[in-house]
């Protein structure tokens, strides 16, 4: 077969496969989309500013919670120089429990003693 | 009349907007049509192009391509991630020719080409579809399908012999 009589066999086929016509009222549908995209441009926008608040935000508060977490933890190691407040309470429990400790240490050296 | 319908796109001119989709339209849903083989899929994504086209028109380079090689490009794009990535459950390929006009008296070798085409890569078809529809030079083509005018010579090389063998394959069978 000749090239030129291939290609306008080519062309043809070509042709043929593009025969449907584009539908009417294409025009009507593209602004519809158009519009209804920029809708969701805004809701695109809204999302992305929730992501944003969310990185920042959570971090900072998980934060402030860690903080208060290792207070807390502070708060309950035994120390004699926790200085004010609600924590001079814990001060004299500690303190309470160290006594009793010590006067348990003085009854058995006393027992051991007297053996 | 490219130049104006620049300006009128990107001052966002409904008036403009819809001069251009009746101008390119045709156009455009004849490229997708051939690319993706499927009517109703077309029509979805002639609309999404022109929709990427107003979005996109600031970006339009003149000096790279003209209006109508710049759309066929978003086209391409369009139709090529629907077939990678489809949306909708996507018709078969041969509605196409379902819908398609046929004449009585046309050659028969036309309907084996189609076949022999429907076959084919969806980046081979479109271009073939510049080529013999579009009447496009090398150098927007190649622009269209993003590869080298090198590449597009050699790929519609390649696929003009691989078609006219199924031809001459077809016309041994009936001659036998």
């Amino acid at each position: 077969m000749e090239n030129n009589e291939f290609d306008e066999l080519l062309r043809k086929a070509v042709a043929k496969r593009c025969n449907t016509r584009m539908p009417a009222g294409m025009e009507a549908r593209v602004r519809q989309k158009f519009n209804s995209r920029r809708h969701i441009s805004w809701g695109w926008i809204a999302s992305v500013a929730a992501v944003i608040a969310a990185v920042i935000v959570v971090p900072n508060v998980s934060n402030q919670n860690n903080h208060l977490d290792s207070n807390k933890r502070q708060v309950n190691t035994p120390s004699f120089f926790v200085e004010a407040g609600d924590k001079t309470e814990l001060r004299l429990e500690n303190s309470f429990v160290a006594s009793g400790q010590l006067r348990s240490n003085i009854d058995e050296f006393y027992i051991k003693y007297q053996q | 009349m490219s130049q104006e319908f620049i300006i009128g796109l990107r001052a966002k001119k409904p008036e403009i907007q819809t001069a251009f989709v009746n101008e390119y339209g045709p156009r455009v849903h004849a490229f997708i049509l051939d690319v993706v083989g499927n009517a109703c899929d077309a029509d979805e994504l002639t609309a999404d192009v022109f929709v990427k086209a107003f979005n996109a028109v600031d970006k339009y380079d003149a000096a790279k391509s003209s209006l109508a090689t710049w759309l066929l490009r978003i086209a391409h794009n369009v139709a090529v991630s629907h077939l990678r990535h489809p949306k909708l459950p996507t018709g078969p390929i041969d509605q196409t020719i379902e819908c398609a006009e046929t004449e009585s008296d046309e050659d028969p070798r036309i309907e084996i080409l189609n076949r022999a085409i429907n076959l084919l890569d969806p980046n081979e078809r479109a271009l073939l579809h510049l080529h013999y529809f579009e009447n496009a030079r090398l150098s927007d083509i190649a622009y269209t399908l993003g590869v080298t005018e090198g590449a597009a010579a050699v790929r519609l090389h390649r696929i003009r012999a691989k078609l006219k063998t199924i031809i001459e394959k077809e016309n041994g069978k009936q001659r036998i």
